[in-house]
């Protein structure tokens, strides 16, 4: 088969067309018959492709080694062929294999058009091709790109709005720019209704909303997040929220926008409240009703008293330990009930203003103690001690507490010892009082601090059970730690942390 | 000679009336002494007994408070110049502001010992010996 006349003309267009340009981006020039049979091929496309013209010429064009790669790539090129022949310019993208020996593929442009002939009528399909790779996998890192950011944003939208918390954003004049449902919600209003307003436009109180004014312009100004809690009105009814306000910093260093997060703690609140109204009936109760068992306690305390005075002579020996047991009992519970009350009062007095001088604090609680001191026998001695912020009253009665406790729990055969030692401790002061006494066992270490907890029997070390109990309140009232040092060595190490 | 002064004693402990009693007598107190045992039974006496030269009050009452007892007293034209003393147990820093603030003459906080007890004794016999600053009024 021949191409009568066009021969030179198309032997000139292949080769020119079948040169890649500047690029080396193969491109694929062929002639083919009006059926589909391979007519002639640029020399530089079978030269790309390894192949000799008697590997392609006379067979048709979708069996050639060009669409081998893929079974769909023939089939494609057989229709667009068969397209192209009855009268259609054809263009499609199909992956082609470009070397004989070798299974790289590209994706080819592919455009299929009819040529005359000099008489006019169509004589044979020119068919060209060209590498589209590299733009195509650009188009497929932008969609690819663009789905994955897409992605990301609809996880954003989908926790933003699935949060109970309200998730919101302000600009730089204060308006709402995005709002998600839960806030919408309590607001009840739309998306289009609520953006582009600020707080009093919404309908917030005037106080609120300039409340929320400042705060976002000292978020614009100090760059740093900002707290706060707030009621309000919503359509849930007077609820309690904490929110918090968070600056955008663009790359220019400017704050862009501000981020909000807010969260309904009514329930935690009312939670709080209840525990600390329980708490507050709890001690009045304790207070009241120490107060009021030292009123019959008296009674019984004077009538044992006036019994002995003045029916001595007619009781025996027995109805006299009888009402001595009476007095006993009388003058414990008189103890225990002071000792509750001083329990109960340590959370009564207001937050110090002045720091109190531990060393003025320890005197005093010396003076105090200067009778068992002497009975015992007993050394104190103390470290430079700091000024600390507590209330005076309350660091005496741990020193008087602590100190009384080791000159009480002093073993028989030694004169008790108690140093008193102060050292740094971040913002605390850390305190030791220490002493050579009985010790306390290493399992009994923690309960001791609870109230009306004793390790021993009244007739072996007298006491209530409350002092240390008064300790752990007084420290803890300050944020402090009180512990038992868990050195093996004799005697006790009392340890407790004050602010300072 | 003169007639015995009256003492009301507004006190529902019956074992701190004998006490109160014990003080005054050891302390030489020559007095008529009435006793209520209740807020209710002493503010009926107020209104109808004899007024007293001199009233021993409980705080820690049923029906009525001490505290409510002396404003009564002080809010009435009958009463308002009686000699209060306040007998308690109690050293409560509430009620202490609200008493001090209604006027009382002296105030007693109870002792756990007998001895101590009768230190009342003289704090009354004070009371009673003390002189008018004026006349008795009459009644209008």
């Amino acid at each position: 088969m021949s191409v009568a006349g066009t021969e030179g003309t198309l032997d000139h267009l292949l080769k020119n067309l079948g040169r890649s340009g500047t690029s080396d981006r193969f491109r694929l020039v062929c002639l083919l018959s009006l059926e589909g049979s391979v007519l002639k091929c640029s020399p530089a496309t079978l030269e790309r492709a390894g192949l000799a013209p008697s590997d392609v010429v006379g067979r048709p064009f979708w069996t050639t080694m060009w669409w081998d790669a893929s079974p769909d790539a023939g089939e494609e090129v057989r229709h667009a062929v068969l397209r192209a022949a009855e009268g259609g310019f054809v263009r499609c993208d199909v992956p082609s294999r470009v070397e004989k020996n070798a299974p790289h593929t590209v994706l080819l442009d592919l455009t299929v058009a009819r040529l005359r002939g000099e008489d006019g009528a169509f004589t044979c399909l020119l068919v060209e091709a060209r590498d589209v790779s590299e733009g195509r996998l650009a188009e497929e890192a932008i969609a690819r790109l663009t789905a994955e950011s897409e992605t990301q944003r609809r996880l954003y939208e989908a926790i933003v709005s699935s949060t109970p918390d309200f998730v919101y954003v302000f600009d730089r004049d204060h308006r709402f720019v995005f709002a998600n449902d839960a806030l919408l919600k309590m607001w009840g209003k739309t998306r289009e209704e609520a953006l582009g307003k600020n707080c009093l436009e919404l309908g917030y109180e005037p106080w609120h909303a300039e409340m929320h004014d400042r705060e976002i312009e000292e978020t614009v100004s100090s760059r740093r997040a900002i707290r706060g809690e707030v009621p309000f009105n919503g359509t849930g009814g007077r609820r309690i929220y904490e929110y918090i306000f968070v600056p955008v910093v663009a790359a220019s260093g400017e704050v862009e926008l501000i981020t909000g997060t807010t969260r309904d703690v009514t329930d935690r609140k009312t939670t709080e409240e209840e525990l600390r109204r329980v708490n507050q009936d709890l001690e009045q109760f304790a207070y009241s009703a120490s107060h009021d068992l030292k009123e019959p306690l008296r009674t019984v305390k004077i009538y044992s008293e006036l019994l002995v005075a003045r029916y001595r002579e007619r009781l025996d020996g027995k109805a006299l330990d009888f009402l001595d047991n009476v007095r006993t009992g009388a003058d414990r519970m008189e103890a225990l009930v002071r000792d509750l009350l001083a329990y109960t009062q340590t959370s009564r007095l207001e937050k110090p203003g002045e720091p109190a001088d531990a060393m003025a604090a320890l005197q005093a609680a010396l003076a105090n103690l200067e009778a068992a001191i002497t009975e015992s026998g007993g050394v104190v001695e103390a470290g430079a001690l700091p000024y600390v912020t507590v209330h005076a009253t309350q660091l005496q009665s741990l020193f008087q507490n602590l100190i009384g406790n080791a000159l009480k729990y002093r073993r028989p055969e030694a004169a008790p010892v108690v140093s008193i030692s102060a050292r740094r401790q971040d913002s605390f002061w850390l305190f030791c009082v220490a002493d050579n006494g009985i010790g306390i066992q290493p399992e009994f270490r923690e309960q001791i601090f609870g109230l009306f907890k004793r390790l021993h029997t009244k007739d072996e070390y007298s006491g209530t059970g409350i002092g240390l109990a008064i300790c752990k309140r007084i420290v803890e009232r300050y944020h402090g730690r009180i512990w038992v040092g868990s050195e093996a060595d004799e005697g006790c190490r009392f340890y407790f942390t004050l602010p300072g | 000679m003169q007639d015995a002064q009256r003492v009301l004693v507004i006190e529902d402990s019956r074992s701190d009336v004998f006490l109160i009693r014990e003080a005054l007598e050891s302390a030489g107190v020559v007095a008529d002494i009435d006793v209520v045992h209740d807020g209710q039974a002493a503010l009926r006496f107020l209104e109808e007994g004899a007024l007293p030269a001199l009233v021993l009050l409980d705080l820690n009452l049923p029906k009525y408070s001490g505290s409510e007892i002396l404003r009564h007293i002080r809010n009435s034209l009958r009463t308002r110049d009686l000699v209060v003393l306040v007998v308690t147990s109690s050293a409560l820093s509430q009620d202490r502001e609200e008493l001090t603030a209604l006027g009382f003459d002296a105030y007693f906080q109870k002792p756990s010992d007998y001895e101590g007890f009768l230190k009342l004794g003289p704090i009354v016999k004070g009371l009673l010996e003390r002189p008018l600053l004026c006349e008795p009024q009459s009644e209008p």
